[in-house]
């Protein structure tokens, strides 16, 4: 399962480099290795609104 | 044969992937559809484990109406605000791309030029299924060429493609 993996990985890689060598692929290594940036929300959830409600 | 669809939360994921537009505008801006938190853990676990991402050209022509779009329905506001309309949405753009720039900085991945072998199968694939749109064929096309079957889509137009693994959540 491992070897079929890895020998389905380098198929990709070779046509990849096949397309790259004739400019149909460019290709780029990740240049920030930060993770992605949780966005925060602008509205309040549901469950927030419940939370805030039990509070009262 | 639909489409194999996956859970954002399925393990492993995959080291190789075409990422249609409709999962990485998702996974960068929430509009408010429920797709946003999902979208962007899982570009978190592709990232994390070092997928490689395999995306078409067209996605930075397809930014600008997908910002258009969001911002007419005020899911994109700039941070800078302008003093009028026009600067707004211009800031609003501007910041957009900034933040799609940022995301794809962020992994291992290969552009893919449109070719015209590719626009003649995703033709193909359109008059065959029917109810594909262009855009979405083209990422069929670039799946069928790379050999790579595993698409992220949030587009329930790939629920029913053979032959892919598709990571939508099972959300569309």
């Amino acid at each position: 399962m491992e070897i079929e993996k890895r020998s389905r990985h380098s198929q990709i890689e070779a046509r990849l480099k096949e397309l790259a060598s004739k400019g149909e692929v460019s290709f780029q290594d990740r240049t920030s290795s930060d993770r992605l940036p949780e966005i925060k929300l602008k509205r309040k959830s549901r469950l927030d609104r419940v939370v805030k409600v039990a509070k009262r | 044969m639909p489409a194999n669809r996956h859970l954002f939360s399925s393990t492993p994921v995959p080291p190789y992937i075409v990422t249609d537009s409709s999962f990485i505008f998702h996974a960068l801006i929430d509009d408010g559809r429920g797709f946003h938190i999902p979208a962007r853990d899982f570009a978190e676990a592709l990232r994390s484990a070092n997928s490689t991402l395999l995306y078409s050209s067209l996605i930075f022509l397809e930014a600008p109406q997908c910002w258009r779009r969001l911002h007419n329905s005020g899911a994109l506001v700039p941070m800078q605000r302008g003093m009028d309309p026009l600067t707004d949405r211009i800031n609003a753009f501007s910041e957009a791309d900034a933040k799609l720039i940022g995301f794809l900085a962020r992994f291992r991945k290969y552009e893919v030029r449109i070719t015209k072998a590719l626009m003649r199968a995703a033709n193909h694939l359109v008059a065959h299924y029917g109810f594909l749109s262009s855009h979405d064929a083209l990422a069929v096309a670039v799946s069928d060429d790379l050999g790579v079957a595993d698409i992220a889509a949030l587009d329930r137009d790939f629920k029913n493609v053979n032959g892919i693994e598709l990571w939508d959540g099972l959300l569309t």
